[in-house]
């Protein structure tokens, strides 16, 4: 494009081009902070899974509050180096995953310090929910499915009571994160 | 009737600009460069054009260690937008009219 005058029949199309251009687009590796999230999840589940059936002091599960604290400034720093642009669907899904990181804090701190709940069971649901929405907001029914999947099998950590149910985390981390995180990545790659 | 078309806006690289900026919540001068095709210097004058007019606003900050300008469109910008789409339409005959 110039610094030049055009007719009004090319100013429309003008306009219709740069707003198909920049609609729904994902940017190039969009599934690097599920992949993130994902297997430093899976892995801190499998290492805490260990103490507990080394040594049972269930403080070892404190350590998972360790994980936002790791994760969320290198997932910050990822973001902002990837995206090129900043769509409205972004800023939405940058929310969606806000506020579910919040909630999840919120539960886990709640059953620590006053009332027992299942955190573990809350947790998985709302990052099902929170991997759906973003599959619906980007219209990939793919990583919609996985999140949905990862809230229906969710309740089955209410049946599992003892360290083992760490292991069905794992199972989950891998339906949420890391399933969405490699569909995420393969479509942004192909759709540009 | 025709009315009269923003002569600011009525130019196809600062046409590009502000229809880019109008579908997106900010973007980076790289991006825009690649989606219109222009050259740096030629982009950065007609960003700057449209800045002086108060349609988008530029923010300097940096992408890791890599300075980085972002731009995002402003309401006098979607304003501007808004009548310049309105009296490009009083240029086309619709076919009901």
């Amino acid at each position: 494009m110039e610094d030049r005058k055009i007719n009004e029949k090319e100013s429309l199309e003008l306009i219709a081009q740069m707003i198909r251009n920049t609609r729904n687009k994902l940017a190039v590796g969009s599934g690097r902070p599920f992949l993130l999230f994902g297997y430093v999840s899976v892995a801190f589940a499998l290492v805490i899974w260990l103490l507990l059936r080394a040594t049972d002091a269930w403080q070892w599960n404190l350590l998972w509050f360790a994980l936002p604290l790791i994760l969320w400034p290198v997932v910050i720093r990822i973001y902002k180096n990837m995206m090129d642009k900043t769509t409205y669907v972004d800023r939405i899904i940058k929310y969606i995953w806000i506020l579910t990181g919040f909630t999840i804090i919120i539960v886990c701190g709640f059953t620590l310090l006053f009332v027992q709940m299942e955190s573990l069971f809350f947790s998985v649901l709302l990052l099902g929910m929170a991997t759906a929405l973003t599959g619906l907001a980007v219209r990939i029914p793919s990583v919609a499915i996985a999140g949905i999947a990862g809230m229906v099998i969710s309740p089955a950590a209410l049946w599992l009571q003892d360290e083992n149910r760490l292991l069905l985390l794992v199972a989950l981390f891998v339906l949420v994160f890391v399933v969405p995180g490699h569909i995420l990545n393969y479509k942004s790659k192909t759709a540009q | 009737m025709f009315k009269e078309l923003n002569p600011l806006l009525h130019s196809e690289l600062r046409l590009g600009i502000m229809s880019l900026l109008l579908s997106v919540e900010d973007a980076d001068f790289v991006y825009i460069r690649e989606q219109t095709g222009a050259t740096a210097g030629n982009l950065s004058v007609q960003i700057d054009k449209l800045s002086k007019a108060g349609y988008i606003e530029i923010e300097k900050t940096y992408k890791g260690k890599m300075p980085c300008t972002l731009c995002k469109i402003t309401p006098e910008g979607v304003k501007a937008f808004e009548q310049y789409v309105d009296a490009l339409k009083s240029y086309i005959p619709f076919k009901d009219e």
